[in-house]
């Protein structure tokens, strides 16, 4: 029988690669049956298309059409069969409704805005459909403004197993010698209270290009319970225009150059302060997917001289390539991705490294449990993996070895909207570093709760 | 190629043949089958090549540069094989010149000319690769991936509907989805969606396009929509309970703005950007109080964990 640190031990050993492996097969499986259901869908929206034709009268025939076609994404198909229904009944409330959401899929929130309001001038809208129009025709007319701000933030608690980050064997590496750690030094729990905000502003620049002055700000705020001297600031920014690369030949395709900076405080002090540039291109290709490069350097400046020749990384120009896309394989399913390549030369050439990762995330939409919910609630399964490998062994921790690490992320997040701007998330996260070194050998699990605000 | 597209034409062939058998009477032998009426309010007639007119019903073939014309009270809406769908106002006047669709390779090519009169361009596959040209006595419009509206020529109650068109008697185009092009003689301007512009002549230039109002979309609207009293052809009509029924107007929308930390990747990274940091700090300070040579600035001592 496992009790006490037996079941912690056989928790950190076993239950990560069995975590990450049922994440890692239910993302598969779930992948693996999307290419099935998609060509049953279109089967479906093909048969149902050819009996519209032969019958474009069989009005339940053309809302089960356009039912298809919507899961599908295909918006356009379905505007083209509920604009044909509003030709023979021009009072359908309903149908004006949804084709003011079509449209706004499309992002043609002009047109879902004048939808809108024909469906609100309606005399008998039921009231679900009112809400649903309060709660989208600002949404509409918001999109419409050159200047649009908007931001998200969330408070809330997370509590994790390994808050004060030691390594799962209980001793380290220091000059050469493998020393215990004491036990007040070993791995401990911790709960901390937390704040995140991120914040973009677009001006829309006003040309036919749709070119955009992008502004972003992202941060993020922790006060632990127990280890306050790991209490965390940050706050990164970034600005740059958003450019058309071709408008004519690549709609939608777009460069974005940027000035990008940042700080981070730990323990009440300034510890890491970083700036730089970057460039990041998006071309979408067809109707469900968008990807594209990025390449961003920085030059990061770590504060604390004192304890620079043992910290793990160091001040110096970080170099980072990357190509991320974005595939919406239905309406209410999105499959995100990057994989990334980043060079950091330092100041200590024990402190270059070279790292690459890959990253991906299966966001799953389902309707919320009660109709008066305007928004979507949603579960994103994701997982991460990173491998780091340094220049050379830091003479002050091991002369002999030099340090690798690979660091395996898996969680998912349970987004569940309850208005329109106010919501409730819940994540968890196991995160598991191997390394050549015991120093970094690591493992964490963390949920983090907590109320959101959109804006 | 789209699946979709490719699986349907075939059987959508058959069809727009079988239904043209009726017609073998009135439509000379090569006539060439490119889409379907899907709704019509009088008076909407057809000529196609060669033929006298005849009054369009659901249901009727629309064949190889047939020239559709609808009076004041007239409109209609054509179905095509790639499920572009054109929705023709009232008092107009277009001619379908060219339609070919490979749904194998999954392109080709679609031409209308309007003559005059107000149509909704609502794309299909065609309209995403290799794009949709619509000519007018003015310009010709491209459509790439998308929706768009032309009005020709502006009449007064579109003039007094927006201010940008006020003095403009040429033609409006409106893009609402994806790339709408205007050429002309005098140049090309790219209209991006929410936006319009107006053309006064073939030799004129363009406009700079404006962003469209709400009452100049709720007049072309109003003119490619039936009239009251007018079914679109059907005898039974559509209902709000049968949209009710079918679980129309609950769908939900998402939040179109996308601030950091709203998708998922993004959202972790932000915690793990603060985890990197506390992380490297607290290593970093358990390395050092192991017990060390005497190489640290500060004099080796315990900085993080010493009591």
């Amino acid at each position: 029988m496992l009790l006490g640190a037996d079941v912690r031990t056989w928790v950190g050993r076993k239950a990560a690669p069995l975590s990450r492996g049922i994440l890692v097969a239910a993302i598969a499986a779930g992948l693996s049956g999307v290419a099935p259901a998609a060509a049953q869908d279109a089967s479906e929206q093909n048969r149902l298309f050819q009996q519209m034709v032969r019958d474009p009268t069989n009005h339940d025939l053309t809302f089960e059409y356009a039912r298809v076609a919507t899961a599908r994404t295909d918006y356009e198909a379905a505007i083209g069969a509920l604009e044909r229904l509003l030709f023979y009944n021009p009072k359908l409330t309903r149908v004006k409704y949804e084709l003011g959401a079509l449209y706004f899929r499309l992002g043609s929130y002009e047109m879902a805005k004048r939808y809108f309001k024909e469906a609100l001038a309606s005399p008998d809208l039921d009231e679900v459909t009112r809400g649903r129009i309060a709660a989208y025709l600002p949404d509409a007319e918001k999109q419409l403004q050159p200047s649009r701000f908007s931001g998200f933030a969330q408070t809330g608690i997370r509590t994790q197993s390994n808050a004060n980050y030691a390594p799962t064997t209980g001793s380290l590496l220091a000059d050469g010698t493998l020393f215990a750690l004491p036990q007040s030094s070993l791995k401990r729990s911790d709960t901390n209270w937390f704040g995140l905000v991120g914040l973009s502003h677009d001006y829309d620049l006003g040309n036919q290009r749709g070119d955009v002055l992008e502004t972003r700000f992202s941060g993020y705020l922790t006060a632990q319970q127990r280890f306050d001297e790991l209490n965390v600031g940050l706050f990164d920014i970034s600005f740059g225009p958003r450019f058309a690369l071709a408008p004519e030949l690549l709609p939608g395709a777009t460069i974005k150059p940027y000035v990008v900076g940042g700080n981070t405080w730990i323990g009440g002090s300034s510890y890491l302060s970083s700036g730089g540039a970057g460039v990041s291109l998006n071309f979408p290709t067809g109707t469900h997917f968008a990807w594209g490069p990025s390449f961003e350097w920085r030059q990061a400046n770590f504060h604390n001289s004192p304890l620079q020749t043992y910290s793990g990384y160091g001040s110096g120009n970080w170099y980072t390539g990357a190509v991320g896309g974005s595939w919406q394989i239905s309406q209410t399913v999105r499959l995100e991705g990057r994989g990334l390549y980043r060079r950091g030369d330092s100041d200590f050439v024990f402190q270059s490294f070279d790292q690459w990762g890959i990253e991906g995330a299966l966001t799953v939409e389902f309707m919320p449990p009660f109709l008066s919910i305007p928004r979507n609630w949603s579960i994103a399964p994701y997982v991460k993996y990173a491998n780091t490998r340094f220049d050379s062994a830091n003479p002050f921790i091991d002369p002999l070895t030099v340090r690798r690490d690979d660091r395996w992320s898996a969680g998912a997040i349970l987004n569940t909207p309850i208005t329109k701007a106010i919501g409730f998330m819940t994540t968890v996260q196991y995160d598991r570093t191997n390394s050549t070194l015991p120093n970094y050998r690591m493992n964490n699990f963390s949920v983090i709760v907590g109320p959101t605000l959109r804006f | 190629m789209d699946a979709r597209v490719r699986s349907c034409l075939a059987p959508l062939l058959t069809v727009l043949l079988s239904t043209a058998s009726a017609l073998v009477g009135t439509l000379p032998a090569e006539a060439q089958n490119v889409g379907r009426v899907g709704a019509v309010n009088q008076s909407a007639t057809g000529t196609p090549p060669g033929n006298s007119s005849r009054m369009l019903a659901i249901g009727n073939n629309v064949v190889h540069k047939e020239r559709i014309q609808t009076t004041a009270s007239g409109s209609t809406q054509i179905l095509f094989p790639d499920t572009s769908t054109l929705n023709v106002g009232r008092n107009s006047n277009i001619v379908i010149d060219e339609y070919v669709y490979d749904p194998n390779a999954g392109t080709g090519k679609m031409v209308a000319t309007v003559g005059k009169g107000v149509l909704r361009f609502v794309g299909g596959q065609i309209s995403h690769t290799a794009g949709v040209t619509i000519n007018t006595p003015v310009a010709t419009l491209g459509i790439r991936g998308g929706v768009a509206t032309v009005v020709y020529p502006i009449t007064a109650a579109y003039a007094s509907a927006d201010a940008n068109i006020a003095g403009c008697k040429g033609e409006l185009i409106v893009g609402h989805v994806g790339s709408s092009t205007v050429k002309n003689s005098a140049g090309s301007v790219n209209v991006r969606p929410g936006f319009a512009t107006c053309v006064t002549g073939p030799n004129d230039p363009i406009p700079e396009p404006f962003r469209v109002s709400d009452a100049l979309l709720a007049q072309i609207m109003a003119d490619l929509r039936s009239k009251p009293g007018q079914s679109g052809g059907a005898v039974d009509l559509p209902t709000d309970s049968m949209a009710s029924r079918q679980g129309y107007g609950i769908s939900t929308l998402p939040d179109p703005t996308h601030p950091p930390g709203t998708d998922p990747l993004g959202y972790v990274s932000i915690f793990d950007g603060g985890n990197e940091i506390a992380k490297n700090k607290a290593q970093t300070g358990q390395t050092q109080q192991a017990p060390q040579p005497n190489t640290n600035p500060g004099g080796g001592g315990c900085t993080l964990y010493c009591c």
